[in-house]
């Protein structure tokens, strides 16, 4: 006589089987290790800063009160570089020579004052100011090196402006949070993009193992125990949610990415692995081998990386790319991780997530329950 | 080795291969890439400082940032919105333009200057819009700055990031149809049996890779060109062209060979190309990050071969200017002769003990 057997314990057995199967897998151990390493180092390898100045070598100007000024004037967006001679600038900025000082290398752009620049300048005669620029300097530079040399000698001419400003030293008026020395970096912009591409892979994984069942029909054979269509799919589901969760928590523990808000990125990354884990389903359905697999695995991963890449440009993303399913979950990274929002603030976004994480696991379960069913 | 055995296969593989999804990617992975680099996310490397302006009064300020190079302007209508997006860091900065602005500038009554930065814009950009916003303004007033500023420029003129990508775009399309094609097909043929099938008839096993060479090279060539137009890259000259896109892509079929005869199925070539990609791909980014030490491209083998397309291509260069480069990529092509040939006679001893 046998003992019933209990969903769970049904379920537990064939999780146990396809991790076990996904370990044998050496293709997928390597990829998975493979991608996993490429992530980190790649992250570690970005800059964990932005450089928001223009330096500018400055050669002729004696008095460093006006350099000084100048400088702070310009608050963050200069900065400006001595340099003893004209003829050590030019020859800088042409890449002539070594750069004579450590803080001179670099320099691209220089302006060569004439000796006596202040004091005609301010008896109002007409001076002529050297501009150096290296080719490759873009035109927008340029043109504002111009102006500046220029708005400088209007200011030691005493002239002022032809418009009124918000303050003396103040031309413009800040919108929103002054992020100026606190900008978001390429490693901040890159991390929910490599988050993501560890997901992905995920995806990908889950979907061939998938493919390869159906193609070597192994699914039929688990149906002829007590195990059920829907054992087998909350099985595959469960697999590919703990797989990619697993991923994305080394990933996430290696980049450093735990450290504000644990909870709330980790619920981030469970309903985005559960998402991940319904398109598999679906991706691994459609494809008849690897190849096939591997094409249709293309066409999901394409459109879900978009939300990810459009995350490194500035600004709102477009109507279209907040319309794709991983948006929110990009968005909601971005949010924590970025700039530091908690549970209230990340509320729409996963709302959103979990929508769409129930529904592409829902069509998911649909396609393939179908599929197995017709095996 | 038999002329007409191996066009027979090339016809076979021609007529089967297209249901095979790796041709769609031949086909549209490279217009895809070229899309989404050219159109879509080329500006990610070479940003432009971006300016709303609200104009309220037909002003000259307007005309003249239109008229510059550099800066991405755009013209909104209503003064919130346009706030709104300098705000949300959709603009760097936005210029409310008031009725009767440029009289009043000229006048001397000195309106008041609506300029806003966003919070998250980067303190370069705003010094970039400020000054130039400021610069512009002057000249409405008309008054000439009490110096004369002489600009001198130095060295050569960077490419555009246009430009700079097209060796990256043109590899991938060299590397799907002259690696991943020949490869995969290969593999497939193998994992299916086929292959074993083909070698027990008088076809030899060196006629099929070869056909898949040959299939691979006219892809690659094909593809290759596409790309460079789809990226207005055809200018060079016919001759040159022709050579180095030849070398390019006859070193290229040999490692999708070289991959397809060394891995036992499908998933083995796909290792491959994951693992080894990077290594083949990597001279390509040296033409997009021009500050990086651009040594290290040269010990990439594929640079050998990419850098006479870039040359020819972008430079216009003749064959004696590329021809160091080309010698190498011919002394490569060579040597992985002999590995291909090694490893198919390798193949041909496995497939008869099975």
């Amino acid at each position: 006589m046998n003992r019933p057997v209990s969903r769970f314990s049904i379920i537990a057995s064939i999780v146990r089987k396809d991790l076990a199967e996904y370990g044998r897998d050496r293709l997928w151990a390597f990829l998975t290790i493979m991608v996993l390493v490429v992530v980190i180092v790649l992250f570690w390898l970005l800059p964990d800063n932005v450089n928001e100045s223009i330096r500018v070598g400055v050669s002729g100007l004696d008095d460093s009160s006006v350099l000084t000024a100048l400088e702070s004037a310009e608050e963050e967006g200069l900065l400006l570089v001595p340099f003893a001679t004209a003829a050590d600038l030019e020859a800088v900025v042409a890449g002539d020579v070594a750069a004579l000082e450590p803080d001179q290398a670099g320099t691209t752009v220089g302006i060569a004052f004439p000796d006596d620049f202040l004091a005609a300048t301010t008896r109002g005669d007409a001076t002529t100011v050297t501009v150096y620029v290296d080719a490759a300097v873009p035109d927008e530079i340029q043109l504002a090196i111009t102006g500046l040399v220029s708005e400088l000698a209007f200011a030691v001419a005493g002239d002022e402006l032809p418009v009124s400003t918000p303050g003396p030293d103040e031309v413009f008026v800040v919108l929103g949070e002054d992020r100026v020395g606190s900008q978001a970096s390429a490693r901040d912009s890159f991390r929910p993009l490599l988050v993501f591409l560890v997901l992905l892979m995920e995806m990908f994984i889950m979907a061939s193992l998938i493919a390869k069942e159906i193609q070597e029909r192994t699914v039929t054979a688990l149906l002829i125990t007590p195990a059920s269509v829907g054992d087998v799919l909350a099985a595959k589901g469960i697999v590919g949610a703990l797989s990619g969760m697993a991923q994305a928590i080394v990933v996430l523990v290696a980049i450093n990415a735990l450290t504000s808000q644990p909870l709330l990125i980790l619920t981030l990354m469970l309903f985005g692995a559960v998402m991940v884990s319904g398109t598999a389903m679906l991706a691994g359905s459609t494809g008849k081998d690897f190849m096939g697999t591997l094409f249709s695995g293309m066409l999901f991963m394409i459109p879900l990386m978009i939300p990810a890449f459009a995350a490194l440009f500035p600004g709102t993303a477009s109507a279209w790319i907040r319309a794709i399913p991983s948006y929110p979950l990009v968005q909601g990274l971005i949010n924590v991780s970025t700039f530091g929002e908690g549970w209230a603030e990340t509320l729409p976004e996963l709302g959103v997530l979990f929508v769409w994480c129930v529904g592409l696991f829902a069509l998911g379960w649909m396609v393939l329950k179908r599929k197995v069913q017709t095996l | 080795m038999s002329l007409s055995r191996i066009l027979l296969v090339l016809r076979k593989d021609l007529q089967l291969g297209p249901r095979s999804p790796i041709f769609l990617w031949v086909l549209l992975l490279p217009i895809l890439i070229t899309l989404m680099l050219q159109v879509t996310f080329g500006n990610l490397f070479d940003p432009n400082p971006r300016l709303g302006i609200v104009d309220q009064g037909a002003s000259v300020v307007t005309t003249a940032v239109q008229d510059l190079d550099g800066i991405e302007l755009t013209l909104l209508e209503d003064v919130d919105d346009l706030k709104g997006k300098v705000e949300a860091n959709d603009l760097d900065a936005g210029l409310v333009l008031q009725p009767g602005f440029d009289s009043a500038v000229r006048s001397g009554a000195q309106p008041a200057l609506e300029f806003y930065v966003g919070g998250q814009s980067l303190a370069s950009n705003r010094i970039i819009l400020a000054v130039t916003t400021v610069d512009l303004v002057r000249e409405v007033e008309g008054s000439a700055p009490p110096v004369e500023v002489e600009l001198v420029a130095l060295g050569e003129e960077a490419l555009p990031i246009s430009v700079r990508l097209v060796p990256f775009i043109v590899m991938y399309a060299l590397l799907i149809a002259a690696v991943f094609l020949p490869s995969f097909s290969l593999a497939d043929e193998r994992e299916n049996r086929t292959l074993s099938a083909l070698i027990v008839t008088p076809t030899k096993l060196s006629e099929v890779v070869t056909a898949k060479g040959i299939l691979g090279f006219l892809l690659a060539g094909a593809m290759a060109l596409v790309t460079l137009w789809l990226n207005s890259a055809l200018t060079a000259q016919p001759l040159a062209l022709i050579v180095v896109l030849v070398v390019a892509a006859l070193l290229l079929v040999e490692i999708g060979l070289i991959y397809g005869t060394a891995s036992k199925d499908i998933a083995g070539v796909f290792a491959l190309i994951k693992g080894t990609g990077f290594i083949l791909l990597a001279p390509t980014i040296f033409y997009i990050f021009t500050g990086w030490p651009q040594w290290i491209a040269k010990l990439f083998p594929t640079y050998w071969v990419i850098n006479p397309v870039y040359e020819v291509t972008i430079n216009n260069a003749g064959l004696s200017e590329v021809w160091v480069e080309l010698a190498i990529g011919v002394a490569v092509i060579v040597l992985l002769a002999f590995v291909v040939m090694a490893l198919t006679r390798r193949l041909r001893a496995k497939l008869a003990a099975t």
